[in-house]
């Protein structure tokens, strides 16, 4: 069952919106069951807007044309870097931190 | 069921300030419309509708200082402003701020051992605080302002400016200076400006024309709009 967003990326609602646009354009509903589904987190609608209204205006994601009343959402050129940085950080930060419990 | 479900969504919808809602609102509905609507999704939809009206107060906020200044100082600056929320917080936050700038003035004036001669009351510090005030605002405040926007654009901006920013004192010394406004034709210096302050015929005469003045001064700027506006037709 979904859980609650806590702490770390799954309690980043904007590192989980970029990590499901990079795979392709989505809309709002679509970006909530994704997240769902391979992050394990149940993202309130509220939550969600709120997290798109924040990346939109710092253009890491970008509206598309309208299909229906749902809008698509597509992962710009600076959104797809700095998930990037994000992840490869993320990466090091947990290999680091790994690597220092299997030695204690 | 479906009608209550919508009505509840258009609710939870009104939390999202007005921009927020032209922007992302039919999408936010069509996703509520079709999610189940458990007591956490509208607590979240509702703390985040909030959250957004806290965001944009905050970004109104950052506007340049000029424009931010003006509206908390001076009511009639709020005027060029076509948007009523906007007018409204303004208002809220002007009226204020005239309020308590009048009670200050009050409590100097009147903690002052001489003035003209005579103790003054706590009747005519108020008396004294209210045209200081109104007429410190439009004589010196909103000019300034807005001199700085409008002059290197249209010198007509200008004119207009003057003529609505000289309409209230000039008003005011009328009203002051008219013995039929004052009942009871009490001269001396200290009964005189309380009699008017105290007379409604007084703000009968300086309402309306205050506000002549905050249109005329509005004018412009309304002007410069429309002008856009048809440029961009």
């Amino acid at each position: 069952m979904a859980r609650k967003p806590t702490t770390g990326p799954a309690g980043d609602p904007e590192l989980l919106i970029l990590a499901s646009l990079a795979e392709g354009p989505k809309h709002g509903y679509a970006i909530m069951t994704d997240i769902a589904q391979f992050a394990d987190v149940a993202l309130g609608p509220g939550t969600l807007y709120t997290a798109i209204t924040r990346l939109v205006e710092r253009k890491l994601i970008a509206p598309q044309a309208e299909s229906g009343r749902q809008r698509p959402y597509k992962l710009t050129a600076q959104g797809a870097r700095t998930l990037a940085e994000r992840l490869i950080d993320m990466r090091r930060i947990a290999t680091i931190g790994l690597g220092r419990l299997r030695t204690t | 069921v479906s009608r209550r479900r919508n009505a509840l969504v258009a609710l939870l919808l009104l939390t999202y300030p007005r921009r927020w809602r032209e922007e992302y609102g039919p999408e936010l509905e069509a996703l509520l419309v079709t999610s189940t609507l458990t007591p956490r999704v509208v607590v979240n939809v509702l703390w985040n509708g909030l959250w957004q009206r806290g965001r944009s107060a905050w970004q109104a906020g950052r506007r340049p200082f000029r424009r931010r200044a003006a509206t908390r100082i001076d009511p009639v600056y709020v005027v060029r402003h076509r948007r009523f929320g906007l007018l409204r917080r303004a208002g809220v936050a002007c009226l204020a701020m005239e309020i308590l700038s009048a009670l200050i003035g009050g409590v100097m004036l009147r903690n002052t051992s001489e003035f003209g001669g005579f103790v003054p009351g706590m009747i005519f510090a108020a008396a004294m605080s209210v045209p200081l005030v109104m007429t410190g605002a439009f004589l010196v405040f909103l000019p300034a302002m807005s001199l700085a926007r409008w002059l290197v654009r249209d010198w007509s901006n200008v004119l207009a400016l003057v003529a609505g920013a000289l309409l209230s004192p000039v008003a005011f010394a009328v009203v002051v200076s008219s013995s039929w406004v004052i009942e009871g034709m009490a001269w001396s210096f200290h009964d005189h400006w309380a009699n008017v302050l105290s007379q409604p015929r007084s703000y009968a005469i300086l309402i309306p024309v205050y506000t002549l003045g905050g249109v005329i001064v509005a004018l412009p700027g309304r002007m410069d709009r429309l002008r856009l506006s048809k440029r961009q037709r």
